[in-house]
Protein backbone atom coordinates (compact mmCIF):
# COMPACT_ATOMS: atom_id res chain seq x y z
CA UNK A 1 0.00 0.00 0.00
CA UNK A 2 1.43 3.03 -1.27
CA UNK A 3 1.96 5.84 1.43
CA UNK A 4 -0.40 9.07 1.42
CA UNK A 5 3.03 11.36 0.99
CA UNK A 6 3.74 9.07 -2.73
CA UNK A 7 0.00 9.69 -3.47
CA UNK A 8 -0.06 13.85 -2.99
CA UNK A 9 3.45 13.48 -5.21
CA UNK A 10 2.35 12.04 -7.63
CA UNK A 11 -0.45 14.57 -7.98
CA UNK A 12 1.87 17.41 -7.72
CA UNK A 13 4.23 16.00 -10.53
CA UNK A 14 0.83 16.17 -12.96
CA UNK A 15 0.18 19.39 -11.88
CA UNK A 16 3.62 20.67 -13.38
CA UNK A 17 3.14 18.67 -16.52
CA UNK A 18 -0.52 20.11 -17.19
CA UNK A 19 0.71 23.88 -16.28
CA UNK A 20 2.39 23.61 -19.65
CA UNK A 21 1.90 27.10 -22.24
CA UNK A 22 -1.89 25.11 -23.55
CA UNK A 23 -3.69 26.69 -20.52
CA UNK A 24 -5.40 30.10 -21.03
CA UNK A 25 -3.78 32.87 -19.44
CA UNK A 26 -5.28 34.76 -16.61
CA UNK A 27 -6.34 38.33 -16.23
CA UNK A 28 -4.73 39.78 -19.94
CA UNK A 29 -1.60 38.14 -18.98
CA UNK A 30 1.49 39.25 -17.75
CA UNK A 31 3.29 40.79 -20.19
CA UNK A 32 6.92 40.65 -18.50
CA UNK A 33 10.12 38.39 -19.90
CA UNK A 34 9.60 34.69 -20.00
CA UNK A 35 5.86 34.68 -19.92
CA UNK A 36 4.71 31.18 -19.38
CA UNK A 37 6.79 30.92 -16.31
CA UNK A 38 5.16 33.77 -14.72
CA UNK A 39 1.36 31.56 -15.41
CA UNK A 40 3.22 28.33 -14.00
CA UNK A 41 3.92 30.21 -10.92
CA UNK A 42 1.05 31.72 -10.64
CA UNK A 43 -0.83 28.08 -11.37
CA UNK A 44 1.60 26.71 -8.78
CA UNK A 45 0.78 29.14 -6.09
CA UNK A 46 -2.96 29.97 -6.71
CA UNK A 47 -4.65 26.99 -8.78
CA UNK A 48 -3.02 24.42 -6.57
CA UNK A 49 -5.75 21.52 -5.82
CA UNK A 50 -7.28 21.90 -2.03
CA UNK A 51 -6.13 20.28 0.20
CA UNK A 52 -7.54 16.64 0.83
CA UNK A 53 -10.51 16.20 3.36
CA UNK A 54 -8.64 14.35 6.36
CA UNK A 55 -10.53 11.02 6.41
CA UNK A 56 -9.90 8.70 9.41
CA UNK A 57 -11.58 5.34 10.36
CA UNK A 58 -13.60 5.09 13.28
CA UNK A 59 -10.86 3.35 15.11
CA UNK A 60 -8.24 6.10 14.39
CA UNK A 61 -10.73 8.61 15.46
CA UNK A 62 -11.56 7.75 18.61
CA UNK A 63 -7.13 7.15 18.85
CA UNK A 64 -7.16 10.99 17.93
CA UNK A 65 -9.94 12.34 20.22
CA UNK A 66 -8.37 10.40 22.96
CA UNK A 67 -4.97 12.51 22.53
CA UNK A 68 -6.82 15.57 22.15
CA UNK A 69 -8.69 14.90 25.12
CA UNK A 70 -5.24 14.13 27.35
CA UNK A 71 -3.44 17.04 25.42
CA UNK A 72 -6.15 19.17 27.00
CA UNK A 73 -6.40 18.13 30.01
CA UNK A 74 -2.62 18.03 30.79
CA UNK A 75 -2.31 22.27 29.36
CA UNK A 76 -5.38 22.65 31.56
CA UNK A 77 -4.03 21.32 34.81
CA UNK A 78 -0.24 23.43 33.50
CA UNK A 79 -2.25 26.54 33.54
CA UNK A 80 -4.01 25.98 36.71
CA UNK A 81 -0.95 25.06 38.25
CA UNK A 82 0.97 28.56 36.82
CA UNK A 83 -2.37 30.19 38.22
CA UNK A 84 -2.04 28.63 41.71
CA UNK A 85 1.81 29.73 41.72
CA UNK A 86 0.67 33.66 40.70
CA UNK A 87 -2.24 33.53 43.48
CA UNK A 88 0.32 32.31 45.99
CA UNK A 89 2.48 35.53 45.19
CA UNK A 90 -0.21 37.66 44.91
CA UNK A 91 -0.79 36.83 48.35
CA UNK A 92 2.18 36.99 49.86
CA UNK A 93 2.66 40.28 48.05
CA UNK A 94 -1.10 41.86 49.45
CA UNK A 95 0.38 40.54 52.83
CA UNK A 96 3.63 42.23 53.31
CA UNK A 97 1.90 45.33 52.13
CA UNK A 98 -0.70 45.67 54.49
CA UNK A 99 2.06 44.49 56.88
CA UNK A 100 4.34 47.94 55.49
CA UNK A 101 0.94 49.92 55.94
CA UNK A 102 0.47 49.33 59.79
CA UNK A 103 4.62 49.84 60.11
CA UNK A 104 5.20 52.39 58.77
CA UNK A 105 3.26 55.59 56.08
CA UNK A 106 6.32 56.96 55.23
CA UNK A 107 7.51 53.27 53.77
CA UNK A 108 4.10 52.19 52.86
CA UNK A 109 3.77 55.62 50.97
CA UNK A 110 7.41 55.19 48.52
CA UNK A 111 6.61 51.55 47.46
CA UNK A 112 3.40 52.74 46.20
CA UNK A 113 3.99 55.33 44.41
CA UNK A 114 5.17 54.36 41.19
CA UNK A 115 8.16 55.36 38.81
CA UNK A 116 7.37 57.53 36.23
CA UNK A 117 9.46 56.80 33.50
CA UNK A 118 10.12 53.33 34.41
CA UNK A 119 10.86 50.90 31.67
CA UNK A 120 12.04 47.12 31.65
CA UNK A 121 15.98 46.73 31.43
CA UNK A 122 17.20 45.42 27.77
CA UNK A 123 18.79 42.69 29.25
CA UNK A 124 15.78 40.65 29.63
CA UNK A 125 16.32 38.14 27.81
CA UNK A 126 14.24 36.41 25.44
CA UNK A 127 14.14 32.04 25.98
CA UNK A 128 15.82 30.42 23.42
CA UNK A 129 16.43 26.54 23.15
CA UNK A 130 20.27 26.62 23.22
CA UNK A 131 22.40 29.19 25.62
CA UNK A 132 24.55 31.68 23.90
CA UNK A 133 28.68 31.65 23.44
CA UNK A 134 28.95 33.23 26.90
CA UNK A 135 26.45 31.93 28.74
CA UNK A 136 27.13 33.92 31.71
CA UNK A 137 28.63 37.52 32.04
CA UNK A 138 30.64 37.44 35.03
CA UNK A 139 32.08 40.79 35.00
CA UNK A 140 34.86 41.54 37.26
CA UNK A 141 35.47 45.38 39.00
CA UNK A 142 37.32 47.53 36.92
CA UNK A 143 40.80 47.94 39.00
CA UNK A 144 41.68 51.45 40.59
CA UNK A 145 43.41 53.67 37.83
CA UNK A 146 46.87 54.31 39.29
CA UNK A 147 46.64 58.29 40.95
CA UNK A 148 47.75 60.96 38.08
CA UNK A 149 51.08 62.99 39.62
CA UNK B 1 -3.89 54.84 30.07
CA UNK B 2 -6.97 57.05 29.55
CA UNK B 3 -7.40 60.46 30.38
CA UNK B 4 -10.50 60.05 32.86
CA UNK B 5 -8.71 57.67 35.20
CA UNK B 6 -5.29 59.99 35.06
CA UNK B 7 -7.07 63.08 36.09
CA UNK B 8 -8.65 60.57 38.41
CA UNK B 9 -4.92 59.01 39.65
CA UNK B 10 -4.00 62.91 39.99
CA UNK B 11 -6.51 63.89 41.85
CA UNK B 12 -6.06 61.54 44.89
CA UNK B 13 -1.47 61.96 44.22
CA UNK B 14 -2.59 65.96 44.57
CA UNK B 15 -5.26 64.99 48.05
CA UNK B 16 -2.74 62.27 49.26
CA UNK B 17 0.22 64.98 48.95
CA UNK B 18 -1.87 68.09 50.47
CA UNK B 19 -2.62 66.08 53.87
CA UNK B 20 0.90 64.84 54.81
CA UNK B 21 3.42 67.32 56.14
CA UNK B 22 6.56 67.91 54.15
CA UNK B 23 8.67 65.88 56.77
CA UNK B 24 7.12 63.19 56.04
CA UNK B 25 8.14 62.73 52.11
CA UNK B 26 11.05 63.89 50.62
CA UNK B 27 10.40 63.57 47.35
CA UNK B 28 13.07 63.63 44.28
CA UNK B 29 12.61 64.36 40.78
CA UNK B 30 12.41 60.94 39.42
CA UNK B 31 15.32 59.11 37.76
CA UNK B 32 15.37 58.30 34.00
CA UNK B 33 16.61 54.66 34.29
CA UNK B 34 17.35 54.72 29.92
CA UNK B 35 20.21 56.58 30.26
CA UNK B 36 23.90 55.75 31.62
CA UNK B 37 23.75 51.90 31.41
CA UNK B 38 26.88 50.54 29.60
CA UNK B 39 26.21 47.46 27.90
CA UNK B 40 30.18 46.42 26.93
CA UNK B 41 31.24 43.05 28.86
CA UNK B 42 34.65 45.21 29.47
CA UNK B 43 32.59 48.43 30.98
CA UNK B 44 35.31 50.12 33.22
CA UNK B 45 31.95 52.85 34.41
CA UNK B 46 30.23 51.29 38.06
CA UNK B 47 27.16 49.41 37.79
CA UNK B 48 24.08 51.74 38.18
CA UNK B 49 20.88 49.96 38.85
CA UNK B 50 17.15 51.26 39.10
CA UNK B 51 17.01 52.17 42.98
CA UNK B 52 15.22 55.64 43.69
CA UNK B 53 16.26 57.51 46.93
CA UNK B 54 14.26 59.28 49.21
CA UNK B 55 17.35 60.46 51.41
CA UNK B 56 18.06 64.00 50.98
CA UNK B 57 21.50 65.52 51.29
CA UNK B 58 21.31 67.31 54.01
CA UNK B 59 19.67 64.35 56.44
CA UNK B 60 21.09 61.44 55.67
CA UNK B 61 22.30 59.53 59.22
CA UNK B 62 23.16 55.82 59.73
CA UNK B 63 20.46 55.02 62.70
CA UNK B 64 18.57 51.97 62.13
CA UNK B 65 15.06 52.45 62.16
CA UNK B 66 13.29 50.53 64.92
CA UNK B 67 9.21 50.65 65.19
CA UNK B 68 7.19 49.37 67.85
CA UNK B 69 10.65 47.68 69.09
CA UNK B 70 10.47 45.93 65.66
CA UNK B 71 13.93 46.55 63.90
CA UNK B 72 12.92 46.89 60.26
CA UNK B 73 14.81 45.02 57.79
CA UNK B 74 15.32 44.92 53.83
CA UNK B 75 15.68 41.47 52.03
CA UNK B 76 16.79 40.74 48.73
CA UNK B 77 15.16 37.96 46.80
CA UNK B 78 17.64 38.29 43.55
CA UNK B 79 16.68 35.91 40.87
CA UNK B 80 18.22 35.16 37.69
CA UNK B 81 15.75 33.98 35.54
CA UNK B 82 15.95 31.04 33.12
CA UNK B 83 18.11 31.32 29.86
CA UNK B 84 16.68 28.26 27.82
CA UNK B 85 13.39 26.99 27.41
CA UNK B 86 12.42 24.24 29.33
CA UNK B 87 12.45 20.35 28.41
CA UNK B 88 9.81 19.10 26.78
CA UNK B 89 7.69 16.41 29.01
CA UNK B 90 7.69 12.70 27.25
CA UNK B 91 3.92 13.07 26.05
CA UNK B 92 4.59 16.76 24.85
CA UNK B 93 7.29 15.74 22.86
CA UNK B 94 5.42 12.30 21.41
CA UNK B 95 2.27 14.75 21.06
CA UNK B 96 4.11 17.24 18.70
CA UNK B 97 5.49 14.22 16.60
CA UNK B 98 1.99 12.65 16.10
CA UNK B 99 0.87 16.30 15.32
CA UNK B 100 3.92 16.70 12.75
CA UNK B 101 2.94 13.59 11.32
CA UNK B 102 -0.63 14.04 10.93
CA UNK B 103 0.38 17.27 9.12
CA UNK B 104 2.83 15.69 6.71
CA UNK B 105 0.11 12.74 6.02
CA UNK B 106 -2.80 14.90 5.55
CA UNK B 107 -0.95 18.07 3.54
CA UNK B 108 -1.12 19.24 0.43
CA UNK B 109 0.78 18.42 -2.89
CA UNK B 110 4.20 19.99 -2.60
CA UNK B 111 5.83 20.26 -6.11
CA UNK B 112 9.16 19.78 -5.44
CA UNK B 113 10.10 19.99 -9.37
CA UNK B 114 8.72 23.49 -9.25
CA UNK B 115 10.41 24.69 -6.02
CA UNK B 116 14.34 22.88 -6.59
CA UNK B 117 16.03 23.26 -10.11
CA UNK B 118 16.78 19.49 -11.62
CA UNK B 119 19.69 17.85 -10.75
CA UNK B 120 20.87 20.87 -7.69
CA UNK B 121 22.74 19.79 -4.65
CA UNK B 122 19.14 20.87 -2.48
CA UNK B 123 17.06 18.92 -5.04
CA UNK B 124 19.66 15.92 -3.95
CA UNK B 125 19.48 17.04 -0.13
CA UNK B 126 15.44 16.83 -0.43
CA UNK B 127 15.27 13.32 -2.32
CA UNK B 128 16.85 11.58 0.17
CA UNK B 129 15.52 13.48 3.01
CA UNK B 130 12.54 12.06 1.49
CA UNK B 131 13.75 8.34 0.93
CA UNK B 132 14.88 8.55 5.07
CA UNK B 133 11.28 9.70 5.60
CA UNK B 134 9.77 6.86 3.68
CA UNK B 135 12.31 4.24 4.87
CA UNK B 136 11.45 5.23 8.45
CA UNK B 137 7.91 5.25 8.20
CA UNK B 138 7.72 2.27 5.92
CA UNK B 139 10.25 0.31 8.24
CA UNK B 140 8.28 1.35 11.59
CA UNK B 141 4.81 -0.76 9.80
CA UNK B 142 6.10 -3.76 8.42
CA UNK B 143 9.46 -5.43 8.65
CA UNK B 144 8.84 -7.05 4.87
CA UNK B 145 9.29 -3.71 3.33
CA UNK B 146 13.03 -3.66 4.97
CA UNK B 147 15.08 -6.39 3.17
CA UNK B 148 12.98 -4.48 0.03
CA UNK B 149 14.67 -1.23 0.66
CA UNK B 150 17.93 -2.14 1.69
CA UNK B 151 17.87 -3.97 -1.90
CA UNK B 152 16.94 -0.59 -3.50
CA UNK B 153 19.96 1.14 -2.12
CA UNK B 154 22.47 -1.31 -2.71
CA UNK B 155 21.50 -0.12 -6.35
CA UNK B 156 21.67 3.26 -5.86
CA UNK B 157 24.42 3.42 -3.98
CA UNK B 158 27.33 3.63 -6.80
CA UNK B 159 24.97 6.76 -7.95
CA UNK B 160 25.66 8.45 -4.54
CA UNK B 161 29.39 8.11 -4.47
CA UNK B 162 29.21 10.02 -7.66
CA UNK B 163 27.16 12.85 -5.93
CA UNK B 164 29.59 12.83 -3.00
CA UNK B 165 31.90 15.21 -4.01
CA UNK B 166 29.58 17.96 -5.13
CA UNK B 167 27.96 17.71 -2.12
CA UNK B 168 31.36 17.96 -0.32
CA UNK B 169 32.16 20.73 -2.47
CA UNK B 170 29.13 22.53 -1.72
CA UNK B 171 29.22 22.04 2.42
CA UNK B 172 32.37 23.10 2.27
CA UNK B 173 31.43 26.85 1.30
CA UNK B 174 28.02 26.29 3.47
CA UNK B 175 28.97 27.85 7.20
CA UNK B 176 28.11 25.21 9.95
CA UNK B 177 25.72 26.35 13.15
CA UNK B 178 26.92 25.12 16.24
CA UNK B 179 24.77 24.61 18.65
CA UNK B 180 25.84 25.00 22.35
CA UNK B 181 24.88 22.20 25.08
CA UNK B 182 22.02 22.98 27.22
CA UNK B 183 23.97 21.05 29.78
CA UNK B 184 26.84 23.24 30.97
CA UNK B 185 29.97 22.40 32.78
CA UNK B 186 28.61 23.55 35.96
CA UNK B 187 25.57 21.04 35.74
CA UNK B 188 28.07 18.23 35.20
CA UNK B 189 30.11 19.81 38.63
CA UNK B 190 26.82 20.51 40.52
CA UNK B 191 28.73 24.03 41.03
CA UNK B 192 25.84 25.58 43.72
CA UNK B 193 27.88 28.91 43.10
CA UNK B 194 28.16 28.93 39.14
CA UNK B 195 24.98 31.06 37.30
CA UNK B 196 25.27 28.73 34.75
CA UNK B 197 23.64 25.86 36.44
CA UNK B 198 20.57 24.79 35.61
CA UNK B 199 19.39 26.97 32.54
CA UNK B 200 16.29 25.61 32.02
CA UNK B 201 15.08 26.85 35.93
CA UNK B 202 15.28 30.14 37.79
CA UNK B 203 17.81 30.19 40.67
CA UNK B 204 17.79 32.41 44.07
CA UNK B 205 20.51 33.75 45.89
CA UNK B 206 20.85 32.85 49.60
CA UNK B 207 24.35 33.76 51.64
CA UNK B 208 25.17 31.79 54.56
CA UNK B 209 25.96 33.72 58.23
CA UNK B 210 28.67 32.82 60.14
CA UNK B 211 26.67 30.90 62.78
CA UNK B 212 25.39 27.67 63.27
CA UNK B 213 21.67 27.99 63.67
CA UNK B 214 19.80 29.68 60.69
CA UNK B 215 22.89 30.34 58.67
CA UNK B 216 21.53 30.26 55.43
CA UNK B 217 18.94 32.63 54.34
CA UNK B 218 17.79 35.54 51.98
CA UNK B 219 20.63 38.77 52.08
CA UNK B 220 19.03 41.41 54.14
CA UNK B 221 19.77 44.06 56.35
CA UNK B 222 18.44 47.22 58.77
CA UNK B 223 16.62 50.06 56.98
CA UNK B 224 17.77 53.28 58.22
CA UNK B 225 15.97 56.44 59.09
CA UNK B 226 15.39 58.28 56.03
CA UNK B 227 15.74 55.39 53.75
CA UNK B 228 13.40 52.81 51.51
CA UNK B 229 13.20 49.78 51.35
CA UNK B 230 14.44 49.86 47.42
CA UNK B 231 17.56 51.78 48.50
CA UNK B 232 18.28 49.82 52.21
CA UNK B 233 18.26 46.55 49.58
CA UNK B 234 20.62 48.36 47.37
CA UNK B 235 23.10 49.01 49.87
CA UNK B 236 22.58 45.89 51.70
CA UNK B 237 23.70 43.69 48.73
CA UNK B 238 26.41 45.80 47.73
CA UNK B 239 27.94 45.63 51.50
CA UNK B 240 27.65 42.17 52.12
CA UNK B 241 27.75 40.96 48.19
CA UNK B 242 29.88 43.17 46.66
CA UNK B 243 29.03 45.73 43.60
CA UNK B 244 30.05 43.24 40.67
CA UNK B 245 26.37 42.70 40.36
CA UNK B 246 24.18 44.47 37.25
CA UNK B 247 21.06 44.09 39.45
CA UNK B 248 17.41 45.78 38.52
CA UNK B 249 14.62 45.74 41.11
CA UNK B 250 11.45 45.17 40.17
CA UNK B 251 9.27 47.96 41.06
CA UNK B 252 9.13 49.37 44.73
CA UNK B 253 6.36 47.19 46.77
CA UNK B 254 7.66 44.52 48.65
CA UNK B 255 7.11 41.07 47.62
CA UNK B 256 6.71 39.34 51.04
CA UNK B 257 7.45 39.98 54.99
CA UNK B 258 8.81 38.00 57.64
CA UNK B 259 8.59 38.12 61.25
CA UNK B 260 10.50 37.09 63.95
CA UNK B 261 11.80 37.45 67.58
CA UNK B 262 15.37 37.60 68.87
CA UNK B 263 16.12 35.18 71.66
CA UNK B 264 16.25 36.56 74.86
CA UNK B 265 20.22 35.49 75.74
CA UNK B 266 20.56 38.03 72.16
CA UNK B 267 18.13 40.79 73.24
CA UNK B 268 20.24 40.88 76.52
CA UNK B 269 23.49 41.10 75.32
CA UNK B 270 22.70 43.48 72.29
CA UNK B 271 23.35 47.34 72.75
CA UNK B 272 19.76 48.49 72.53
CA UNK B 273 17.45 46.06 74.55
CA UNK B 274 14.41 48.20 73.52
CA UNK B 275 14.76 46.23 69.94
CA UNK B 276 12.69 42.38 70.51
CA UNK B 277 12.36 41.17 66.83
CA UNK B 278 12.44 42.02 63.40
CA UNK B 279 9.87 42.48 60.76
CA UNK B 280 12.05 41.72 57.54
CA UNK B 281 10.03 42.90 54.25
CA UNK B 282 11.74 41.44 50.79
CA UNK B 283 12.31 42.89 47.70
CA UNK B 284 12.48 41.21 44.20
CA UNK B 285 15.59 41.71 42.03
CA UNK B 286 17.08 40.70 39.19
CA UNK B 287 20.34 39.99 38.20
CA UNK B 288 21.94 40.06 34.74
CA UNK B 289 25.75 39.83 35.11
CA UNK B 290 28.21 39.51 37.74
CA UNK B 291 28.49 37.37 40.16
CA UNK B 292 28.28 37.49 44.22
CA UNK B 293 31.83 38.67 46.39
CA UNK B 294 31.74 37.46 49.85
CA UNK B 295 32.63 40.04 52.31
CA UNK B 296 33.29 37.25 54.88
CA UNK B 297 32.61 39.21 57.55
CA UNK B 298 28.50 39.08 57.17
CA UNK B 299 28.04 36.80 55.00
CA UNK B 300 30.65 33.40 54.49
CA UNK B 301 29.73 31.74 51.45
CA UNK B 302 26.76 31.98 48.93
CA UNK B 303 24.70 29.53 46.75
CA UNK B 304 22.47 29.87 43.79
CA UNK B 305 19.75 27.68 44.37
CA UNK B 306 16.48 26.26 42.93
CA UNK B 307 12.94 26.74 44.90
CA UNK B 308 13.18 23.07 45.34
CA UNK B 309 16.74 23.10 46.41
CA UNK B 310 16.55 25.35 49.18
CA UNK B 311 14.83 23.52 51.50
CA UNK B 312 18.30 21.47 51.72
CA UNK B 313 19.99 24.67 53.01
CA UNK B 314 17.34 27.08 55.06
CA UNK B 315 15.90 26.46 58.05
CA UNK B 316 12.24 24.85 57.63
CA UNK B 317 9.97 27.67 59.02
CA UNK B 318 12.08 30.06 57.09
CA UNK B 319 11.21 28.12 53.79
CA UNK B 320 7.47 27.63 54.55
CA UNK B 321 7.25 31.62 55.27
CA UNK B 322 9.19 32.43 51.64
CA UNK B 323 8.53 29.71 49.72
CA UNK B 324 5.30 31.03 48.10
CA UNK B 325 7.37 34.22 46.99
CA UNK B 326 9.39 31.69 44.66
CA UNK B 327 8.39 30.69 41.16
CA UNK B 328 8.19 26.81 41.13
CA UNK B 329 9.89 26.95 38.06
Amino acid sequence: MSSPFARTALKAANLMRAGAPSTPKKGGGTSLNGEPRNDLIKKVLFDAPPRPPVRFSSEDMTRHETIERAWKLVRQQQKQAQEEGLAKKFEMMRKANAELEATSSQLFKHSQTKERHAVFPRQLRTLTDTPPKQVWNYREPAATPAPKA
Amino acid sequence: MSSILRTQVLRTAVRSLATATRSQIQVTPARLTVAARSYTSAAPAPLKSNISTTSSAVVSSTKDLIINSQRIIAGAVVSRQPLILRDLTPFEKEYFLYQKNLERDHAAAFGAEFYFKKGSVAERRWKQQEAERLAAASGASSTSTGAKGSKSSKGAAEAVQDEITEEDRVAALEAKIQFNDRITDADRKNDIRSLERALARTLYLIVKKPREQHAWQFPQGGVRVCENLQEATGRELSEECGSNMDLWFVGRVPIGHYQYNFPKDFVAKSSNTAVKGAKVFFMKAHIFAGQVQVDNKEIVDFAWVTKQEMKDYVAPEYYDAVKDMLSDF
